[in-house]
């Protein structure tokens, strides 16, 4: 984009051509229209995934833009509620002759300073974190919904969305055993996705401290009738 | 029905003067500039803590591999090159030269072609290390974004260092710094951007109950994993939660409303240091909240941020400027006016 002099009046918009102008304002619409379209399409979507169709159209027409630029977020932080923490606890199998292995990540050490940290720096544990998250926000059953609709066609799109979600969660379960079992050898590495929630303030008021073990709780990988991942 | 007409028309007119005047005002460098230095600084503290685990994320035993990161963004658009990069010496060669790029980003070195370099690479990143990524990578790429678009590097950079002493060693009056409707361009990008983020953060929360019964901010303070700094005592003032909690919520909606009038802007930008101040000292997202307080700077008039930041640095006007002869001093005090008008939304014409 060219430098421009400054005249004394404003705007000083003069020394850029109208076709400049023209070209540039196509270009910021268009790219402030990508930005305000994957925030639009998350908050529109239904409890049952459906986003609306303009928010679907939009998407679609800019995905290529949207996924090169980094582009897909949807701004929901801390939002709708701020809810529990997810951890992913790992048990290393050491041989028939000892005690399996067990870790938790991220990792916390009680006696240390929080702002410190095990994982240093800070950032490094906020990633820990965000895998043990991004594991849980991929959960997917093993099993298909068993409230399938009768339409054919709706049937077969809700089987081919599962069977995609569970194959992503199972690649990236796998991947994180591999990783674990890498780094202690190659030995066999089972892992637990482990949710901490915070006390209620009466809870917390009648003694129960933020890391009380009876915040914590192992999830299921298969669920019972009814339950929610 | 000829009045109707021509207020119609008139109104289209105010319209294309007010978009003119948005866009297309030349601006000066410096808030762009602050915020290259900052955001810049962020970038590269954000590789180099990737330098002591880069195996564990990045190796070919990394915890998401690059075969599994590239499945996970299988029917999408989205690119790395670090899903080609097997080798760990390769893998080591491309994150000292990212976290060179983003060093010399943060200098002003070669700023153009850096910029776009830093870019580059910070999307790279954040495509092959998914799973890994939070707040802090989509406001990282989005400061880099904005950038590239405007003359990032034209003042408080090695490149205009460079360019004053050229000049002075070969004699020549060493070259003014220039408004420009890149400089504007990029700055209104991001900080239509920001607004776009906080409009979402806003109507995401809207969405949850915690959030008006006022028991959100106790559930944030209470999160173990997260909290840096012991803020449970709050809990004893349970009515200073539920109005920490509303005011956060109605702040965040409202925020690109309130950002822009000048009476309302200092309240606006003053509530975005509280609340991502308190997320980087009790929540533990130190980076997050310090890269979000960076993006605001966007909405600092540039002749402030170059006020403060002279005034911070020790002298109130550069050699160069009191060389000028006084004609174009005279000329660059109408500049500012001009500029510092604009810049305002309702801008006397």
């Amino acid at each position: 984009m060219a430098t421009v002099a400054t005249e004394e009046r404003a705007p000083a918009t003069s020394g850029l051509r109208l076709r400049w102008r023209v070209l540039i304002s196509v270009l910021v619409v268009l790219h402030l229209a990508a930005v305000f379209t994957p925030p639009f399409r998350f908050a529109s979507r239904s409890a049952q995934g459906e986003a609306s169709p303009v928010a679907d159209a939009a998407y679609r027409a800019f995905q290529p833009y949207i996924n090169a630029a980094y582009l897909d977020h949807g701004y929901f932080y801390f939002a709708p509620n701020p809810g529990p923490s997810h951890l992913v606890r790992y048990e290393v199998d050491m041989g028939e002759a000892r005690e399996p292995l067990v870790g938790v990540f991220p990792h916390i050490e009680p006696d240390r300073p929080r702002i410190i940290g095990t994982q240093q720096p800070r950032v490094i544990y906020h990633r820990h974190f965000m895998l043990a998250e991004s594991l849980h926000a991929n959960f997917t059953p093993p099993a298909p919904p068993d409230d399938l609709p009768e339409s054919a066609e709706l049937r077969q799109a809700i089987l081919a969305d599962w069977t995609r979600r569970r194959e992503t969660y199972e690649v990236l379960k796998t991947s994180f055993e591999q990783h674990l079992s890498a780094i202690h050898g190659g030995r066999p590495v089972r892992i637990v996705r482990l949710e901490h929630r915070q006390p209620t303030p009466q809870e917390f008021l009648g003694g129960m401290a933020i890391d009380d073990p009876r915040t914590y709780r192992d999830l299921p990988e298969v669920l019972s009738p009814g339950e929610m991942p | 029905m000829n009045a109707a007409v021509a207020s119609i028309r008139d109104w289209f007119r105010d319209v294309l003067r007010a978009w003119n005047r948005f866009w297309f005002t030349p601006a000066q460098p410096h808030t762009l500039a602050l915020i290259r230095i900052l955001g810049g600084g962020m970038l590269l503290y954000t590789h180099l803590a990737w330098t002591l685990h880069l195996s564990n994320f990045l190796g070919p035993n990394s915890w998401v591999t690059r075969e599994v990161s590239q499945s996970l963004h299988q029917d999408t658009w989205a690119w790395s090159y670090w899903w080609l990069v097997d080798s760990p010496a390769l893998m080591w060669t491309l994150h000292i030269a990212a976290v060179v790029v983003f060093a010399m980003l943060m200098l002003g070195v070669y700023t153009r072609v850096v910029a776009v370099l830093a870019w580059l690479m910070a999307v790279a990143y954040c495509h092959r290390l998914i799973g890994a990524m939070f707040g802090l990578d989509t406001t990282n790429t989005m400061i880099a974004l904005y950038l590239m678009v405007g003359p990032a590097g034209a003042v408080w950079s090695v490149d205009h260092w460079r360019a004053r002493r050229g000049a002075e060693r070969a004699g020549r009056k060493a070259p003014d710094v220039q408004p420009s409707v890149s400089a504007n361009v990029a700055i209104r990008l991001l900080q239509l951007h920001l607004c776009i983020v906080y409009l979402f953060g806003g109507i995401g929360k809207m969405r949850g109950e915690l959030w008006w019964d006022g028991s959100a901010l106790w559930y944030a303070l209470a999160n173990y994993e997260y909290q840096s700094l012991p803020m449970t005592w709050l809990i004893h003032a349970p009515w200073l939660i539920a109005l920490l909690s509303a005011v956060t919520l109605f702040w965040e909606t409202f925020y690109c409303f309130l950002v822009w009038p000048r009476l309302t802007r200092p309240i606006a930008l003053g509530m975005a240091v509280l609340v991502h101040g308190g997320i980087a000292a009790f929540m533990g997202m130190i980076t997050f909240g310090l890269a979000m307080i960076f993006a605001n700077l966007a909405f600092i008039p540039p002749e402030m941020t170059r006020s403060c930041v002279e005034r911070l640095a020790g002298r109130r006007s550069r050699p160069h400027d009191q060389a000028q002869p006084a004609r174009q001093k005279q000329a660059s005090k109408k500049q500012l006016r001009a500029s510092r008008a604009a810049w305002r939304p309702h801008a006397p014409r």
